[in-house]
């Protein structure tokens, strides 16, 4: 017998539940097996090598365009008010608190996710993961660990590293075409920002960290179907960690901004 | 006459009624089968009828939907995460792939279950994995990685990686799928091996009748989901029943 539209619905519904539980499941062991740390040192040094490598350069790129960008659009639009003062703390603000923790978390996705899915999964359907089960290995121990640790401590920094090159591509821009000195675009950049600011971009940056790695293992982990079922893997893993970031990023918004 | 102790057949695997369903496909309709301490036991039946399923619930990679499995005398769908991770580490299992890690080389793939524990020296480590693959006739292929080796080879990695832990139980998921006549009768002769050096039960799932004969102590055929013929290599070569006949004659027509 046909299923109804309903029942469709229904096992859609329960599936994407049950998958947001074994989310949930995922990212409580491996901040469990975080106690371990110490144990693993250089397989999480591994990871974190490898995240910031793969991405600093790319992160540079668009966050010094976007700064750019940024400046050049504010900038024109101030200039009609004659309030162009306020560019330096417009851009800096928008960089800090927004651009460049959810630019950076959707580029991690991108990039990192999208290679610890398919790897993963890789190891998945080559009986690599039951490998791990039958040695007594545990596979959140063993890969979603280091990963997990590796993306929540590397993206805060390279969120901050890319702050400092986004604001940079609004100095450009600021000097270029809004008669500004460099000296008085930091100093208003950098005075408009306050420890709240930066605190929230740290606290996006932390938490996109933690659902990349999380979304990654857990597409990696459940691939089944061979090279197209990693393929899929690997599509669902980058879609599935930009919606969660957009997501969690107006509830953190939120969330500072009530508090 | 005296009265003699009546002493109990230990089992290092007893599956009672064991049943599993994928959707509303049953691959094990009940299975019940006792597997003695230090035997070798060879499951055989047409592919695709559920042996590797079964061989996936020993070392409870599957769990079943009915039933038991007891597993060194352990009940291994009652066991908590910590001490069914331990139980696992006595139970070796060789993969139809292999299923070497490809990022590490052969020594560390080999010592892969001993360095995570950290209960042994790097010394004592290296110590182990030289042995357990000079054991399987592979010393010097430390550096190798796994993409560098040859079906069998990888095979022979895969069983030495499994011996370092010294297991009570080794399973051997059909070991001699996709090699070739020469290299499936190594790996036959691999386990005679092993029958021999390393004293552990093991269970061997195979189609190939040949090496079912040359290693098995006890056959049994998985049939639709269930054992329906069981005995010595002579009982099962002699056997009436049916599906068994054909089995075996079909086997012996694709082997010529």
């Amino acid at each position: 017998m046909m299923p109804t539209v309903f029942e469709n619905i229904g096992q859609r519904l329960f599936g994407m539940c049950e998958e947001a539980g074994n989310m949930v499941v995922l990212f409580v062991e491996s901040l469990r097996e975080c106690r371990r740390v110490a144990e693993h040192p250089r397989r999480i040094f591994i990871q974190m090598k490898s995240i910031g490598n793969d991405t600093v350069f790319i992160a540079s790129a668009i966050s010094f365009f976007i700064g750019m960008t940024l400046a050049l659009y504010s900038g024109n639009a101030l200039r009609t008010f004659s309030y162009t003062d306020a560019l330096p703390g417009l851009v800096a603000n928008s960089i800090v608190k927004e651009m460049a923790p959810v630019i950076t978390a959707l580029l991690l996705a991108g990039r990192i996710g999208a290679a610890i899915a398919a790897e993963i999964g890789t190891m998945r359907v080559n009986e690599e993961i039951d490998a791990l089960y039958t040695l007594g290995i545990s596979p959140i121990r063993y890969l979603a660990m280091p990963r997990f640790v590796g993306c929540v401590t590397m993206l805060p920094i390279l969120v901050t590293y890319a702050s400092f090159v986004g604001i940079f591509g609004g100095a450009i821009i600021a000097t270029a075409h809004f008669n500004m000195t460099w000296g008085t675009y930091f100093t208003a950049a950098f005075k408009s920002l306050e420890m709240s600011d930066v605190r929230e971009g740290l606290l996006k940056a932390t938490l996109f960290g933690a659902i990349v790695a999380v979304v990654s293992v857990h597409r990696g982990l459940s691939t089944r179907g061979g090279a197209e079922g990693v393929g899929r893997a690997i599509t669902s893993c980058v879609v599935t960690c930009f919606i969660w970031i957009i997501i969690c990023d107006y509830f953190v918004a939120r969330f500072m901004m009530s508090s | 006459m005296s009265q003699q102790p009546t002493q109990q057949p230990t089992y290092d695997i007893e599956a009672r009624d064991l049943r599993k369903s994928f959707g509303d496909h049953e691959v094990l309709c009940g299975v019940n089968l006792q597997v003695p301490k230090g035997k070798t036991f060879v499951l055989v039946g047409p592919s695709g009828c559920g042996k590797s399923v079964f061989l996936k619930h020993i070392v409870a990679l599957l769990t079943a939907d009915s039933g038991e499995m007891i597993v060194l005398g352990k009940d291994i769908a009652a066991l908590p995460p910590t001490e069914l991770l331990e139980l696992r580490r006595h139970v070796g299992m060789v993969f139809q792939s292999s299923a070497l890690l490809n990022s590490l080389t052969v020594e560390e793939n080999v010592a892969l279950g001993l360095t995570e524990f950290k209960e042994k020296s790097p010394e004592e480590i290296r110590q182990i994995v030289n042995e357990k693959l000079a054991l399987v006739e592979m010393a010097d292929t430390n550096r190798l990685l796994p993409e560098e080796l040859s079906g069998g080879m990888r095979k022979r990695v895969a069983v030495a990686r499994t011996l370092a832990l010294g297991p009570k139980i080794i399973l051997f998921d059909e070991p001699t799928v996709g090699l070739d006549p020469l290299l499936s009768s190594n790996v036959d002769e691999l386990i005679l091996d092993l029958k021999e050096k390393v004293s552990c039960t093991n269970v061997v799932v195979t189609h190939d009748m040949i090496t079912a004969f040359r290693v098995a102590d006890r056959i049994g055929m998985f049939h639709e989901g269930a054992i329906t013929a069981l005995g010595t290599p002579q009982e099962f070569a002699n056997s009436k029943e049916p599906v068994v006949r054909e089995f075996i004659a079909r086997n012996r027509e694709w082997r010529i």
